[in-house]
């Protein structure tokens, strides 16, 4: 129920002030979404004790060694 | 040059993928699952990449680093349309749905620019610095989206067998990389036996999916539903008379 009265009703979000609302909501799940990101990496990285990027491999070939880091 | 085991992982992987794109074309679901499937077929490209520039111009080139990164940040980006696609999918009988994609959309158009903004003063090294930098920052958004994706997967009880398995590929994947860089951090010596990591996650999720489009049928529940103990009471007072 507080769903529905945050999203408000999508049928009658047509209209300039329909898409201002749903825009806002969509800015403020994506700031949301932001600061959640942010915040999982500052704690991840904060006890790295070096700048090691994290090795994320798409395929099965072997990540390459970062330029200056050992 | 690589080792054996890099080049068996590779070809594995590459092996994997082609098998699931063929299934997946057999079945002819393809366009059903496309960002699956284009995900997969990006990644195996980038893999076969990946071996020919090591051949060529060695694993430690500067040729090799931008290629792989560069590689890497497109295939991100396909993950994340995949991402995408699996909350479209969940969500389209919701309040959320015409809010996922202008949110996502937004969402990722703000993790590019804060990955621009911690880099953009080194000048020397802005581009691959950008790279490595958006690369984090899309491994961390992949943790977050996967794991919400999988809080929203048991909260709304999705009924499809084979959106429960790809999910959880991609899960395995992520929490194998998140556990991987944690083991870096609190043991150095294990670094290198440690890099092997990444690239088996990889192999697995693919391996999984191969076996969910090959033998979980496309209507299959993903659970048996249980009859609720007062359920099963009525049932047998309705027996005993």
């Amino acid at each position: 129920m507080r769903i529905r009265l945050f999203l408000g009703n999508v049928k009658s979000s047509r209209g300039v002030l329909g898409k201002m609302r749903r825009l806002l909501v969509c800015l403020l799940f994506a700031f949301l979404l932001v600061c959640s990101m942010v915040g999982l990496k500052n704690v991840v990285t904060q006890h790295s004790g070096s700048d090691t990027p994290v090795v994320l491999a798409i395929g099965g070939g072997p990540p390459p060694p970062i330029p200056g880091s050992n | 040059m690589i080792g054996t085991y890099d080049l068996i992982v590779a070809l594995l992987s590459v092996a994997l993928s082609l098998g699931m794109v063929g299934v997946c074309l057999r079945q002819k679901v393809f366009r059903r699952y496309v960002f699956v499937n284009l995900y997969i077929l990006v990644s195996a490209a980038h893999t076969l990449g990946t071996l020919y520039f090591i051949h060529y111009y060695g694993y430690r080139s500067i040729t090799y680093f931008y290629f792989y990164y560069t590689g890497d940040a497109v295939g991100s980006m396909i993950g994340y349309l995949l991402i995408a696609s699996f909350f479209d999918q969940l969500l389209r009988d919701s309040a959320f749905r015409p809010y996922i994609r202008p949110t996502l959309g937004i969402f990722f158009i703000m993790v590019v620019g804060i990955s621009a903004l911690f880099v953009w003063r080194n000048y020397s090294t802005l581009y691959s610095s950008f790279l490595i930098e958006l690369q984090q920052n899309m491994f961390f958004v992949g943790v977050l989206l996967t794991f919400l994706l999988w809080l929203s997967m048991n909260y709304l009880r999705a009924e499809s067998r084979r959106f429960v398995l790809l999910v959880s590929g991609l899960g395995i994947y992520f929490s194998a990389h998140a556990a991987n860089y944690a083991l870096q951090f609190l043991s150095s010596g294990l670094k290198n036996a440690l890099t092997m990591v990444p690239p088996l996650a990889y192999t697995l999720m693919v391996a999984l999916w191969l076996y969910t489009f090959w033998r979980v049928p496309e209507g299959e529940a993903a659970v048996e539903s249980v009859p609720r103990p007062e359920e099963s009471l009525v049932k047998v007072k309705i027996s005993s008379e």
